[in-house]
């Protein structure tokens, strides 16, 4: 053991606990982040309902024509389930393509001179419209696959 | 398989099924191109089931934290 105690601290075992816990545990989003909560919540729904919409589509598009109702449904609902999940994907995009300019949680002086350095606030602008013009498109499609699938 | 790799399938299907989607739909009014809508929904079955095999994997067998 060396004399100035440095054995003793490094040796000294804490007993540490993860407050995090596993991912399971979702629920507690909805205290103080209701949109991540949702998302977490459909992506649980959406991973099983995924492998099912897939099989149901593949048996409609190869085998079966007349079935096309209930994969028109299953598309609805699918539509529905991705709907959190590709908001946020585009999101994360966004911010990714805009180095976190937009939508991240950088602090306010590296935003303030990353925006002198990257960014002028029309740059700023269009990044944060990405996600939203991406989800109105996605509503129109939605509409057009309600009206026009046939 | 590494697990980057599998991610990357997540990522691809993530995006790619709600675009293809969208181009499904937005095509599903003009019959002379059926076809086209045809090949793009069958890789949006393909997708789905890529999506939901790799979303499973993650959130229900891969979930717990690794304890230190």
């Amino acid at each position: 053991m060396a004399a100035d105690g440095e054995g003793v601290l490094m040796s000294s075992k804490k007993n540490l606990k993860d407050m995090r816990d596993g991912q399971k545990r979702i629920s507690r989003l909805s205290r103080f982040y209701v949109a991540a909560y949702i998302h977490m919540l459909f992506n649980r729904i959406l991973a099983f309902y995924s492998i099912i919409y897939g099989a149901i589509m593949l048996y409609y598009l190869l085998f079966s024509s007349p079935a096309y109702l209930i994969a028109k449904v299953a598309t609805a609902i699918f539509w529905v389930l991705i709907t959190p999940q590709f908001f946020e994907t585009v999101k994360g995009l966004s911010m990714s393509w805009s180095r976190g300019m937009v939508f991240g949680r950088l602090n306010d002086e590296y935003i303030s001179l990353i925006r002198k350095r990257y960014g002028s606030s029309f740059k700023v602008s269009v990044y944060m419209m990405i996600p939203y013009v991406a989800i109105l498109l996605w509503s129109m499609a939605f509409v057009f696959m309600v009206v026009f699938w046939r | 398989m590494k697990a980057a790799y599998i991610m990357l399938f997540g990522y691809i299907t993530m995006i790619g099924i709600p675009v293809l989607l969208m181009l499904s739909s937005f095509l599903s009014p003009f019959s002379s191109i059926q076809i086209l809508r045809y090949a793009l929904n069958i890789l949006v079955g393909i997708g789905a089931i890529v999506y939901g095999i790799v979303a499973v994997r993650a959130i229900y067998l891969h979930s717990e934290r690794r304890k230190p």
